[in-house]
């Protein structure tokens, strides 16, 4: 089987000169973009991911090699393969990214990545510790069972890492409308991060947007609803560890003194989800904002054609 | 991932949260009245303020709503984060420094500088 080099590798000294740009950046615009103890807590984060990863790796590489073994085709190694697979990948990531923020299993991985109160480059790397724990490669196992070869997959996989790192900054508004059209952009990803009651669960694609649009997920930064990044309740704390583990922490808590029939729901329901209905979900928090803004003729403007979606 | 890899990236983190810091990057105003009605207001919506005190630092506050429930706000790096407090938290007083148990140990306690009259109003709000 071919091997490829892993491109992330490569990337890493371009993510440090990026970053180090942004802050000279921030320097002259506007210096709470960055705060040096969050960037420190976001860049160890991705440190430790980067080792858990390759930690890992072999086992996760084992088991698309054992999965390719019952694929259904032949994917021939050639340039337009690398492009379909770029693309179905991007698909996948975009299933993956879906759950991540619906079911608190795959979110208690992803929520590391969602942390900060700050958007800007080094949040790109912040990444999880638990992935491989969480199992969010099995969403990768259809494109095995295709017949794509795993050496392809994951330099795509790769490739699709490194261009998410650039759509992480304040630096940039808009691109030309095209861009903004098809690919994830700095503006699509800022609604992303944001908990805002508009922006909460949009926006879930990794390069291309238009898996957002095709499927209903899709939110428009707005000049007149500016976004607040992090998680709906924030950390308050820049320990990594707890950074790594919290949601983890609050799965284990929840389920231990929650009634028996009740227990399995804190770990496969939504983040927020409670049996008694006693916390806010994404969809609660943005109803509540809908209905009001409905009682307010002022803010009714600013919901415009807004709608809950069915998750 | 190689090991020279691994100790440049190592290397690449400690360097750029020197250099945040030699850029006195991040820093933050003390916390305004209404920059911490409006950060209560959006994060527990719907919240309307009884009464704060702020404390004289400017790096805390707590607020309660008219429906009696108490919210500590901190100043975290160069944003606020707040908790919402169980029922009745532990405060204990050292001279001018008033310490509120937020209940979360990574959050934690709140700890607030106030004069005799903030003091006051604090115990009145709890
Ligand atoms: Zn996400
Ligand atoms: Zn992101």
């Amino acid at each position: 089987m071919a091997t490829l080099p892993n491109p992330v590798d490569y990337a890493v000294p371009g993510f440090i000169l990026l970053v180090l740009a942004e802050m000279l950046v921030a320097c002259a615009a506007d210096r709470r973009r960055y705060c040096p103890q969050d960037t420190l807590t976001s860049l160890a984060l991705g440190f430790g991911s980067t080792i858990a990863g390759a930690l890992s790796f072999g086992l996760v590489f084992a088991t698309a090699s054992w999965v390719w073994g019952y694929r259904l085709m032949d994917v021939p190694w050639t340039w337009w393969a690398f492009v379909l697979c770029f693309v179905l990948d991007d698909l996948a990531y975009y299933v993956f990214h879906r759950s991540a923020h619906r079911v608190r299993w795959f979110w208690a991985s992803h929520v590391i990545h969602h942390s900060s109160q700050h958007y800007n480059l080094s949040t790109a790397l912040r990444q999880t510790w638990t992935g491989f724990f969480s199992l969010a490669f099995i969403y990768r196992l259809p494109l095995f069972l295709l017949g794509f070869p795993p050496a392809m997959v994951f330099f795509c996989a790769g490739l699709n890492l490194i261009y998410q790192f650039w759509i992480h900054t304040e630096v940039v508004g808009r691109c030309p409308r095209w861009i903004e059209a098809v690919m994830n952009t700095p503006s699509h990803h800022r609604v992303h991060h944001a908990v805002n009651p508009r922006y909460l669960d949009r926006n879930y694609a990794g390069v291309f947007i238009v898996w957002d649009r095709l499927f209903g997920t899709f939110e428009a930064e707005r000049e007149d609803d500016r976004p607040r990044y992090g998680i709906v309740k924030q950390l308050g704390s820049f320990n990594v560890l707890w950074a790594a583990v919290h949601e983890w922490v609050g799965i284990a808590r929840d389920m231990w003194s929650a009634p028996w029939n009740a227990k399995l729901g804190y770990l496969i329901r939504e983040p927020g989800w409670s049996h008694d209905g006693s916390r806010d979900t994404s969809q609660t928090i943005r109803a509540r904002w809908q209905n009001q803004a409905a009682a307010e003729p002022s803010k009714e403007q600013q919901v415009g054609a807004d709608h809950v979606q069915a998750a | 991932m190689n090991w020279l890899l691994s100790l440049g990236s190592l290397a690449g983190v400690l360097a750029l949260g020197g250099v945040a810091r030699l850029l006195r990057l991040g820093g933050s105003e003390p916390l305004a009245p209404e920059q911490v009605t409006e950060r209560v207001q959006f994060e527990y919506n719907p919240f309307r303020v009884e009464r704060m005190v702020i404390g004289l630092d400017g790096r805390a506050a707590l607020v309660r709503a008219t429906d009696g429930r108490l919210v500590a706000v901190k100043v975290h790096g160069a944003h606020p984060a707040t908790r919402l407090l169980p029922g009745a938290p532990a405060v204990t007083t050292c001279g001018d420094l008033v310490v509120v148990d937020t209940g979360d140990r990574w959050f934690g306690p709140l700890r607030l500088r106030l004069d005799q009259a903030q003091r006051d109003m604090l115990r009145a709000m709890l």
